[in-house]
């Protein structure tokens, strides 16, 4: 067993686990406060969807030509892909522990999750630049800042990342922990405890059976 | 142990008669003579503040009179917070403008609304639904406390003067009788001479079906009629259904014994004593049950309880009775006479009693008339005027006086006067939260002045009335808190702690309710010959569709969804020149059904201030002429 459960592999297969999370996990959310809205107006990004008050931001959001904020989104369709194909890589070197299957797939697993942050930084400037030629109130365009406090027109703005966004960094830290895990070649060493454990156990089973001899 | 002979009392009687004249036409004159002229004033109590921002602790939901509908005050502030519309058009929130709400109210454009009454379970307030009479057109509504509105309005035939309102502790059945007794004819005019009174008037009980289980929010209530029983042909006044120990039974009063057609004033006022009347619903039930009703009178099924021993009962109580109410245990039935100074206090145990033996004084209009020496158990002298009796949930009573301007607290079973409070100025009844159950909830008294002299700003020859709220939770003293005035005038209340009430906040989004829309893109128009069927949206802030055109005769159904489920996002539609007002609250759906004979051009727009682009929220209806 402990020869099996080395470093390498459950720091990869809690970078699995972490990303397997991130995918049920909030990753990033949105609250509008106002007079009005006092419980606040909530937007939550999720990997596989988008919740919250999206009937009433929509509503708010068509007076400046906003696009409609819901699940029809492709991201909803790829983005999942994308994170089934980060846990699989990340599955990889849990069972390969070589550092050079580390590297490589923390390589791939950044440059998925890099298409993914991109992709969600490019929505949140068109979201706030693409807007209806035609709406009513007529606003210059602006990117919602990702982690922030802010005020846009009379709504209290607070952006952040939900726990789903944590896991992803905690995915990426563990990686790069196995990757720079020091303890490179830890079966021997493993295997030399045991065999000294081993030799104990037979000399007390020695005894035991000595002990039992008829006198 | 009160006991008084009315001898002893004529010169009061005649005092009292001049003092209720004076007591309507001056308001503060009283007449007993240790009690003074006094005026309320809040005694440094900021009880009856509630702050800006922060709710109130109880719901009082008040009936409306004449103005038809019920009023919604909150305790302790006595703040209005919404008047509900049962029995009149109103525009307000489109009541009386939709098919549906035009279906309910009939041919009438007004009620008389005085008997609000809360629902109960296990005999305590469930905050499910208030019905409330309406005496002028002899009806019942029902209004669903889930949305706040009126969901069914019953017609009660062959009765007159419908006013007297009380439910069971289960609020399995609603018991109301007539007031004003009339022929009752099968399928034609109910006209007879008044010189037939004794054979062709009669007095009606009627017993409706509430069926309230299982109604969804908002959803068109199912009351019935069970059945109706004819009775002597006096007035009856107030109904108080019996609970715990008196449960089965109803108690009416009525006055006018004397049988009198005209001057009632005189000639209604002569006997000591005038006849009660209390039925056993059980029994009354059993034979309904049973098939052995005496006959079916415009569809109602009708009991003549004179060929029914041991369903129905005469008890002569003081002078003119008003008020009746059974105390919280149901032992004690308390009746308030108009033109006595005392609360004449029943005992159902004795009544048992009377009823078992078949001890009777005599038999009037072929009922037995119970012996009232033998069950009457005290006389609590209130003061002058008794009207009502409320009960609080440490064993005080609480009885309105309407001529001496005053409410009396007094002990149950030591009948003892414990405090009298001055109210200004004529209370009616008085509502105690819960005080008409058997689990009252105390704490809050609301007196229901009807005149209000000098008590606020001049507005006119015509005055508000007075609503005065004590807090009967502080030692034996009642304490006047907060008053405030409001349109004529509320007969009766009923009070229920906050937290018992459950609003909806919104009507929940519901893609299979018939007619609605809840995409803008499914907004249409369908023609169909002279048919034009409408399914329209309202979202801040525009209608889809805007524009409408039809031919000029076309019938029109138009069905507006307002697709909002943000709470407090009504919208309105209302088309100029054609008398249409429609009010959606958010995921609400209403109807306008209407002939667009008018041909021309005909703005229509949101009458609910629903956003800054409020005003932009319109469209136009287009009706095209003949030729
Ligand atoms: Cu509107």
């Amino acid at each position: 067993m402990n020869t099996f459960w080395q470093p390498k592999r459950l720091l990869a297969l809690g970078a699995a686990l972490a990303f397997a999370l991130s995918m049920t996990l909030k990753l990033w959310g949105m609250t509008l406060t106002s007079t009005f809205y006092y419980n606040g107006l909530h937007l939550n990004i999720f990997a596989t969807k988008v919740t919250g008050d999206l009937h009433e931001l929509n509503i708010l959001n068509h007076y400046i030509g906003m696009m409609n904020i819901d699940n029809s989104l492709p991201e909803f369709h790829w983005i999942p892909i994308v994170f089934a194909a980060v846990i699989m890589i990340s599955l990889i070197p849990a069972i390969w522990p070589k550092r050079g299957i580390l590297i490589g797939a923390t390589i791939l697993n950044l440059l998925g999750l890099g298409i993914m942050g991109g992709d969600f930084y490019y929505r949140l400037y068109e979201y706030g630049h693409d807007f209806a030629p035609d709406a009513a109130i007529q606003v210059p365009g602006f990117t919602p800042k990702i982690m922030g406090n802010y005020m846009l027109a009379n709504f209290h703005v607070q952006t952040g990342f939900g726990f789903g966004g944590l896991t992803i960094v905690i995915g990426v830290v563990l990686l790069c922990a196995a990757i720079f895990s020091k303890d490179g070649n830890p079966v021997k060493k493993d295997s030399g405890n045991s065999i000294v454990k081993k030799d104990h156990d037979r000399v007390a089973n020695v005894e035991k059976h000595e002990d039992a001899k008829p006198v | 142990m009160f006991e008084r002979q009315w001898k002893n009392y004529k010169g009061l009687a005649i005092m009292l008669i001049i003092g209720l004249i004076v007591g309507v036409a001056g308001g503060k004159l009283t007449f007993d003579s240790a009690s003074q002229v006094q005026t309320n004033s809040v005694v440094s109590s900021n009880e009856g503040w509630v702050p800006p921002g922060q709710l109130d602790q109880a719901y009082m939901f008040a009936s409306g009179g004449q103005s038809g509908n019920m009023v919604v005050f909150g305790i302790p502030s006595m703040r209005i917070l919404k008047t509900i519309p049962v029995f009149d058009p109103f525009p307000d929130t489109g009541y009386g403008f939709t098919p549906a709400t035009k279906k309910m109210l009939g041919k009438y454009t007004w009620g008389d609304a005085h008997h609000p009454v809360m629902s109960q379970t296990k005999g305590t307030y469930d905050g499910q639904f208030v019905w409330v009479n309406d005496k002028a057109n002899d009806r019942i509504g029902q209004v669903d406390l889930r949305t706040f509105t009126t969901t069914q309005i019953l017609n009660v035939p062959n009765l007159m003067g419908l006013h007297s309102l009380s439910t069971d502790p289960e609020s399995k059945y609603l018991f109301t009788a007539s007031e004003f007794s009339a022929p009752v004819a099968n399928g034609k005019p109910n006209y007879a001479p008044l010189n037939t009174w004794g054979h062709q008037y009669y007095g009606v009980a009627a017993c409706v079906n509430t069926n309230r289980e299982g109604l969804k929010a908002g959803q068109p209530g199912k009351m019935g009629l069970d059945y109706e029983m004819l009775l002597p042909p006096y007035d009856y006044d107030l109904a108080s259904v019996g609970k715990a120990d008196s449960a089965g039974y109803v108690f009416y009063t009525s006055y006018n014994s004397e049988e009198a057609t005209t001057d009632l004033e005189k000639n209604s006022t002569k006997f000591d004593r005038d006849l009660t009347l209390f039925m056993d619903y059980k029994a009354a039930q059993k034979l309904i049950d049973a098939g052995k009703y005496d006959a079916i009178i415009n569809g109602v099924k009708v009991i003549d309880p004179r060929k029914h021993p041991g369903i129905a009962w005469l008890l002569p109580i003081p002078k003119n009775p008003h008020g009746v109410d059974v105390s919280p245990d149901g032992k004690w039935i308390c009746y308030s006479s108009k033109l006595d100074p005392v609360v004449t206090v029943i005992s159902m145990d004795k009544l048992k009693q009377a009823i078992a033996h078949k001890d009777y004084e005599k038999t009037t209009w072929g009922l037995p008339v119970i012996k009232w020496q033998d069950v009457q158990e005290a006389q609590i002298p209130v003061g002058v005027g008794p009207l009502h009796t409320q009960f609080d949930n440490q064993g005080y009573a609480y009885t309105s006086l309407f001529v001496e301007s005053a409410v009396t607290k007094w002990q149950l079973g030591t009948w003892k006067v414990i405090d009298k409070q001055p109210v200004n100025y004529n209370v009616g009844h008085v509502a105690v939260a819960g005080g008409d159950s058997e689990h009252p909830f105390g704490h809050w008294l609301v007196a229901l002045d009807k005149m209000s002299l000098n008590r606020f700003l001049p507005v006119g020859p015509g005055y508000p009335v007075t609503e005065q709220l004590f807090d009967i939770s502080k030692g034996p003293k009642m304490q006047l808190v907060n008053e405030a005035p409001s349109d004529r005038e509320p007969h009766y209340a009923t009070i229920i702690p906050a937290n018992l009430i459950h609003p909806l906040n919104v009507y929940p989004k519901d893609t299979a309710r018939p007619n609605s829309t809840w995409n803008e893109a499914q907004a249409k128009v369908v023609r169909n010959g002279k048919e034009v069927k409408v399914y329209m949206t309202a979202v801040r802030s525009h209608f889809v569709p805007d524009n409408i055109e039809v031919n000029q005769g076309d019938h029109v159904d138009l069905y507006l969804t307002n697709i909002e489920q943000q709470p407090n996002i009504t919208h309105g539609l209302a088309i100029s020149k054609y008398n249409i007002n429609l009010a959606a609250d958010p995921g609400e759906t209403v109807r306008a059904s209407f002939t667009a004979d008018k041909a021309g051009t005909f703005p229509f727009y949101c009458t609910d201030f629903c956003s800054a682009l409020h005003e932009e929220m319109m469209g136009y209806l287009l009706v095209k002429p003949h030729s």
